[in-house]
């Protein structure tokens, strides 16, 4: 165990940092993929520089994503609008499915406590709109490929996640995105260790809430 | 048992991750590590509580990638050989130095929805490893 050097001698709360780059995140993706996909980042400021949003958009090539059976006539004739009732590969949507954003996506301005988080974030109006139109697979017929918006913070944890337990070691916090170009852009990472809290029982052995109902 | 570990071959391939941190494609790092003996195992037990949750998280992992181990790294895996006495700590970990039947028939369904008989040697050495990988970090 570390020295404690404080006067108090308060005990520090473990924490490991990371700094994951966003050539990190999407090195990590493709390789759970099995397929390289085309892919940008943007880096959407918020309420201060502080409270930023890594925008990570991808699009996926027909034969990566389409089972073999699909014909290519049967996505241009019916499916040029969206992609619902193409055939995808199960292997493929099963990993993208934990980065997409909530298919309900839409509702989200019906709840305002996440609303409030997003505004901070910079996630507000037409930048909303679009997160929530591309938040599906959407066929581009002229490329004959998927676009698709992802969730950069989801991939992180999950590339954080211990392949023993298929958790993360404590709790993650994104403390800040910095960088200025797509190549430079970074998140700054914290994972706090769980560890047991602070009493809550007196001397009496009784609980202080159960003390300070009564008085 | 058999012996889930081809020792030659894996020297090889420590001296090769050694020289320069190579992370290698998953089948070729699972075709060399692997013995080329054939498993012929079956069990109905359930996985001991001691691996159980490793068991589930790695077939979590993976079951989604079978048709991709030739063209993805995994270097959790393979960092976990190359880092480790591997086979010391197996022989201190491990009951005469056997990796649990029941690892080997859990992870060969849950990943390859077959029973571990019916692989081919190529599968066969993917479940190989990954009990191994199991049975060091547990």
């Amino acid at each position: 165990m570390n020295t404690i050097i404080n006067k108090a001698m308060i005990q520090p709360i473990p924490t490991d940092r990371y700094r994951i780059s966003s050539t990190e995140v999407i090195k990590y993706l493709q390789d759970q993929l099995g397929f390289v996909v085309d892919y940008d980042f943007t880096r959407w400021t918020g309420i201060s520089p502080d409270n930023s949003y890594i925008r990570l958009r991808i699009v996926i090539a027909h034969d990566d994503i389409v089972a073999r059976n699909t014909s290519r006539d049967y996505v241009d004739k019916v499916l040029e609008e969206n992609a619902a009732g193409i055939r995808f590969k199960d292997n493929v949507i099963n990993t993208l499915k934990p980065f997409m954003y909530p298919l309900n996506m839409q509702d989200i301005r019906n709840k305002p406590e996440q609303m409030a988080r997003f505004e901070a974030l910079g996630i507000v109006g037409p930048r909303l709109d679009e997160i929530i139109r591309y938040s599906k697979l959407t066929y581009h017929r002229e490329t004959n490929s998927f676009g698709l918006y992802l969730r950069a913070e989801r991939i992180i944890a999950d590339m954080l996640t211990d392949p023993n337990t298929g958790v993360i070691n404590g709790d993650m916090e994104i403390l800040g995105v910095f960088g200025t170009t797509p190549e430079t852009f970074r998140w700054e990472v914290a994972v706090t260790r769980n560890r047991s809290g602070a009493s809550a029982t007196g001397h009496t052995g009784i609980s202080l809430d159960q003390i300070f109902a009564t008085i | 048992m058999v012996s889930m570990v081809n020792q030659m071959d894996l020297l090889e391939v420590l001296g090769d991750i050694n020289k320069g941190g190579l992370i290698m494609i998953f089948q070729t790092f699972c075709n060399r590590t692997a013995s080329k003996e054939r498993i012929d195992v079956s069990s109905i037990n359930p996985v001991p509580d001691r691996y159980k949750k490793a068991v589930d998280s790695i077939i979590n992992i993976m079951k989604d990638k079978t048709e991709i181990f030739n063209v993805i790294e995994v270097p959790f895996v393979e960092v976990a050989f190359n880092d480790q006495d591997f086979e010391q700590i197996l022989e201190d970990k491990l009951t005469d130095g056997e990796i649990p039947d029941e690892i080997i028939c859990k992870l060969s369904a849950g990943i390859y929805n077959k029973a571990i008989t019916q692989l081919t040697d190529s599968e066969q050495a993917i479940i190989k490893v990954l009990s191994t990988y199991i049975c060091i970090q547990n």
